[in-house]
């Protein structure tokens, strides 16, 4: 990552809503207005034919950063840059990067039409991409369904009929529809069994080397992250608090939260024991959005906090020369190696 | 295994559901135990049987569309297929159900305490419409009633349980639900615990600490307790023996560390494939789908989307016990196959 322009960028993105909070100890509810900085301040670089993976618990703001990235609604600060061109903050944008960013969302039976049949479902794209000619559409989703792994005739079958696994898939073809080059997947495979979810990550694996796609997916599992992506970001209250290759955060988490997140996997395979950090379970709720902490955002759930994150500002997020960055006052850029430090 | 002994214990179950499509033949040769103070582990993917499984024992099944059509049920010492209505509805008291959904499982119109007060007095009253619609309205039942919520919200280590009988489910978060729920579950007098995938809706670290407190509960109350999971790893961690069902059908038990580390039955061993490992490397998912009920494959049902796949399976494979307490019901389980 030097001067050469990232595929994807994001520059101190936020995502502000405003909402309404009610004032409480009144005769009569009174309500305020408030804002839920649901994405605070992320900046990301993804590179071509990139796979990032954005983790982080529910709430910690990953889909609204997913909806953000793919521009189901637009920022509130920050800017995004596709291949160097800025994205402009308005709502409307250009077909160009409609074409090129497009998402797959997380429920695949309710992201599908259940009155329409998947060759609908699956050309619409096309139509709208100014396919007219309903013979070359035809050709083009058994094309698509082709490479999906799924045989031409479900075609006329409705999404009802479909199981998750197929479901999941036609969502898939639909996505790759228009030759994307960013493909956002929004918890691809939650809502799946294990041995489809495995046959799943297969086929995106496959269609990443086929069409040479770059992958933003969007997820809680680790095991997914660690099966298909090559980096990763794990978010916490809006806030990316590590950021680092896949391998390097599976093997040495440094953040107090990343620890606890892998700590908290259960493991299937014996052999998965030794990327378990000794940390203790996170203790209490996640802090409100509505009113985050001033400090460090996890210092209330911190084990390894000292009076210091309880009285610096908030820590800015340290890259090393290898581009693991760290959101954590105990870990210093100096000291990197692993274990968070412990101070006298 | 001694069944004298057992909480529950399943025998060559069979279970049918009459439906307007025909006679769907879902669970087949079921053998499952549970011996007072173990958590036994049920897993399989999404259409297993394992609910359905649940549902006849917490006695929720509608009788009419199923029908045991052979093996026997037996709960606490006494067969189900026997029993009264009258003592099947007094053997709930004693099952304790967790169920998957804390949203939807807790109304959104009342608060906690309400719907706890209506569980605790229902059940005080001697579970009738009758005696509830009377002890709702008494002062003194309903303060009894509350004190025991606050009671058992204690037990699942809420803090300030006064408050939080007054707060609306939505007002909670979703580890808090589901501890409410399994408060609302110990309010009878349990002996057996069905939990239907409690943590599946809840993120990993809050999922950690559900699954401490299932265990620090069972163990505390003295409990059995059947756990069903579609996950592993969350079985690994909590149960100490696991049957795997496919299809209908119990294909393989055993300690859960031991049966994950080595297992014998093909499904299983998919299963173990299919999950991601931390180390890396992409996961192998099973081929094919699951049976359809209306016509299953005679004998193992796993034998379509199996690569082992002998003549012999063309009848229902027996279940051969192994030393240390396991069994698998396949026919490929030799020693050559143990190797792989």
């Amino acid at each position: 990552m030097s001067a050469k322009v990232p595929f994807f960028e994001l520059q101190d993105v936020s995502k502000v809503f405003p909402v309404k909070r009610r004032i409480e100890g009144r005769w009569m509810n009174r309500s305020e207005a408030a804002q839920v900085r649901a994405v605070n301040r992320v900046s990301l670089r993804i590179a071509r034919g990139e796979t990032l993976a954005i983790v982080g618990e529910s709430g910690s703001g990953k889909s609204t950063l997913a909806n953000v990235m793919s521009r189901v609604t637009a920022q509130s600060e920050g800017v995004m840059r596709l291949d160097g061109g800025e994205i402009p903050a308005s709502s409307t944008v250009s077909s160009d990067f409609r074409r090129r960013v497009q998402m797959v969302f997380q429920d695949p039976s309710s992201s599908l039409n259940p009155r329409q049949t998947v060759e609908d479902i699956v050309s619409l794209p096309l139509r709208l991409g100014g396919m007219r000619h309903r013979g070359e559409r035809r050709a083009r989703v058994m094309e698509l369904l082709e490479s999906v792994q799924m045989s031409s005739d479900t075609m006329l079958r409705t999404p009802m009929s479909l199981s998750g696994g197929q479901k999941q898939r036609v969502n898939i073809a639909r996505a790759l529809a228009l030759r994307p080059e960013l493909l956002i997947l929004d918890e691809p495979t939650s809502a799946l069994d294990v041995s489809v979810q495995a046959r799943i990550l297969n086929l995106l694996a496959t269609l990443r080397s086929q069409y040479g796609l770059t992958y933003v997916i969007i997820t809680h599992d680790l095991g997914v992250v660690r099966a298909i992506a090559d980096r990763i970001a794990v978010m916490y209250l809006g806030q990316v608090v590590e950021t680092g290759t896949a391998d390097e955060i599976m093997r040495r988490p440094r953040h107090p939260y990343t620890r606890a997140l892998i700590a908290a996997i259960p493991v299937v395979h014996e052999s998965d024991r030794v990327f378990i950090p000794d940390t203790q379970i996170l203790d209490g709720e996640t802090p409100s959005l509505l009113d985050p902490p001033a400090h460090c955002a996890f210092h209330s759930r911190c084990a390894f906090r000292v009076d210091a994150c309880r009285t610096l500002p908030a820590p800015e997020l340290l890259a090393d020369a290898q581009g693991h960055g760290v959101r954590c006052h105990r870990v210093g850029t100096a000291s990197l190696a692993g274990e968070p430090v412990t101070l006298p | 295994m001694n069944d004298a002994q057992a909480v529950v214990s399943i025998e060559g179950l069979s279970l049918d559901f009459m439906t307007l499509d025909g006679r769907e033949q879902v669970l087949r040769d079921v053998n499952l135990h549970i011996h007072p103070g173990e958590i036994v582990g049920l897993v399989g993917e999404s259409g297993c049987g394992k609910s359905a499984t649940a549902k006849l024992l917490l006695g929720v099944l509608p009788m009419p569309p199923a029908r045991i059509t052979a093996g026997r049920v037996m709960m606490f010492g006494q067969d189900i297929g026997t029993m009264s209505w009258h003592a099947r509805e007094a053997l709930k008291r004693d099952i304790a159900y967790v169920p998957q959904d804390p949203m939807a499982a807790l109304n959104p119109s009342f608060t906690i305490g309400e719907q706890m007060i209506d569980l605790i007095v229902w059940d005080h009253c001697g579970r009738t419409l009758g005696g509830y619609v009377r002890g709702r309205h008494k002062r003194v039942e309903v303060a009894r009633a509350r004190d025991k919520a606050a009671h058992l919200l204690e037990k699942v280590y809420i803090p300030d349980p006064m408050q939080v009988l007054q707060r609306y489910p939505v007002q909670l978060s979703g580890g808090m639900r589901q501890r409410v729920l399994l408060a609302m579950a110990l309010s009878g007098t349990p002996r057996l615990m069905i939990a239907d995938e409690p943590t599946t809706a809840l993120d990993v670290t809050v999922q950690k600490r559900t699954l401490d407190l299932v265990k620090d509960l069972v163990s505390r109350e003295n409990l059995a307790g059947l756990y069903i999971t579609h996950d592993l790893g969350v079985a690994r961690d909590i149960c100490a023996r696991t049957y795997v069902m496919y299809g209908g059908t119990t294909i393989e038990s055993g300690p859960t560390g031991a049966m994950l580390n080595a297992p014998r039955h093909p499904y299983t061993r998919g299963l173990v494939n299919a999950q991601p490992s931390l180390a890396g490397g992409m996961p192998q998912g099973i081929p094919g789908r699951l049976p359809d009920y209306l016509a299953p494959p005679e004998g193992c049902r796993f034998a379509p989307r199996c690569s082992l796949r002998l003549a012999a399976c063309e009848v229902a494979p027996a279940h051969r016990t192994h030393p240390s307490g396991r069994w698998v019901a396949c026919w490929a389980d030799v020693d050559e196959v143990e190797t792989v």
